[in-house]
């Protein structure tokens, strides 16, 4: 009888270690095998003008500065949840664009490092409002959250985007127009 | 004991195969960059060429003891080049990113407890100790490597951590055969030993033909060199190391930031 338990426990082990193995070892090939425009494709669009204006208005110097936006405020100006999770899922794309300059330029591997770390630490306040909002917190903690969020996607892609200036390869302009 | 010819040409290509490996890792210097996995294959060369004789020749404790001593060894060995495989994985400037030490420490704790906890609900149809010793202890083994590939896959794909193409190649090797592996013990402790002898023998069989074919694969993939990359002018290297200069420092801010 015991090995009747032993063999479903197993099998449906079994199962959900090939769905979980499927699902990841996809995500694995398509990075690694996407070209340059199939990682362009994969990019959501986003309003950077407001995007730029949360992030500069958190790096400035004058501490007053930045006081003027608040949690609904910047929380309309995002999009809310569902435009971080937006900023997140592109994380993931720019993580994939700085692996393909590694792939093809080893020596850019600290500047991709950096890339991804930031992205991770993104992934990690997207969640966080997630928790905010299954608690019913997200206007609370929206302001500050969203703002270091928005800080590190601005940070990223301004330097993706003369990552791939410098090393001259094609399609600088499409990003520009995606990010 | 008896070894049928069917089983003496496993064992010789087998052996053939390993020597073959060793060969190709030595040569083409792979065996630098990865002496842990080369150390794997070299003791399971040893392993195949000592057991020959020890099955052929040995008494059935010798065999037992000697198997077990080896098949541990092997374990641990394999342990070893997970660990290789996540070095070259999750350290690309050299040490364990933060966030994927953290992750790799939680998926191994995960890993050992299911498996215990799996291992513990196998009670094989038995004929001897010594047989389900034998059967929980491989299962425990297949199983542990089955989880430790899947999971690094998972750590790669949600980390962001790029598969190099050598590094690839073992991991699939290792992981496609413990899944085989797997399912083989899965079979076996099912079937029992001694009710269905010859579908046990083909169940062995196929893990032999899966170890063989492994063998070739690494054989293959080691061979052959991994793309050639393009190199950086000059010009190109100062800019890099200039942007990455300054996306340290906009870090320095933005975590020095009074609001957060």
């Amino acid at each position: 009888m015991s090995n009747i338990y032993f063999t479903i426990a197993v099998v449906f082990f079994l199962a959900a270690l090939g769905i979980i193995l499927l699902r990841y070892w996809k995500r694995v090939r398509q990075a690694a095998n996407s070209d340059w425009e199939q990682l362009l494709s994969r990019l959501e669009p986003v309003n950077r003008e407001n995007i730029a204006r949360i992030a500069e208005d958190a790096l400035q110097d004058d501490s007053s500065a930045y006081t003027e936006l608040d949690g609904p405020a910047m929380s309309s100006l995002l999009g809310g949840l569902e435009g971080l999770e937006i900023l997140e899922r592109n994380c993931q794309v720019l993580i994939d664009l700085a692996a393909y300059v590694q792939r093809w330029y080893p020596e850019a591997v600290v500047v991709a490092e950096q890339l991804r770390m930031n992205a991770r630490e993104l992934e990690w306040h997207v969640a966080r409002l997630k928790g905010a909002a299954q608690t019913g917190n997200l206007q609370a903690s929206f302001a500050d959250y969203a703002q270091r969020a928005a800080v590190i996607y601005y940070g990223m892609t301004q330097n993706v985007l003369e990552l791939y200036a410098r090393t001259t390869l094609p399609g600088v302009t499409d990003l520009q127009a995606a990010l | 004991m008896h070894l049928s010819a069917f089983d003496r040409l496993f064992w010789a290509t087998g052996f053939v195969g390993q020597v073959i490996l060793i060969t190709v890792l030595f040569a083409s210097g792979r065996a630098k960059s990865f002496p842990i996995f080369t150390l794997m294959v070299a003791d399971s060369l040893v392993t195949t060429f000592g057991m020959y004789f020890v099955y052929r020749y040995g008494s059935r404790r010798l065999t037992y003891d000697t198997y077990w001593i080896m098949a541990t060894v092997e374990m641990l060995l394999q342990l070893a080049v997970v660990f290789e495989i996540s070095s070259h994985l999750f350290a690309p400037l050299g040490r364990w990113a933060p966030d994927a030490k953290r992750s790799f420490i939680r998926l191994v704790g995960i890993s050992v407890l299911v498996d215990i906890v799996l291992t513990a609900l196998c009670s094989p149809v038995k004929s001897s100790l010594v047989q389900t010793v034998v059967e929980r202890g491989t299962f425990f083994s297949s199983a542990l490597m089955t989880e430790l590939f899947v999971g690094l896959v998972v750590l790669s794909a949600t980390g962001g951590f790029p598969w190099k193409t050598h590094v690839g190649r073992i991991a699939l090797g290792l992981g496609a055969y413990s899944f085989i592996g797997m399912l083989n013990d899965v079979s076996t402790s099912w079937l029992g030993w001694t009710h269905q002898a010859s579908t046990i023998r083909s169940l062995h069989e196929i893990r032999v033909a899966a170890y063989l074919i492994t063998l070739t694969y690494w054989i293959v993939g080691l061979w052959h060199e991994a793309p050639e990359p393009r190199t950086l002018s000059e010009p190109m290297r100062a800019q890099i190391f200039g942007l990455n200069r300054q996306l340290e420092y906009d870090l320095g801010r933005i975590r020095g930031w009074r609001k957060i």
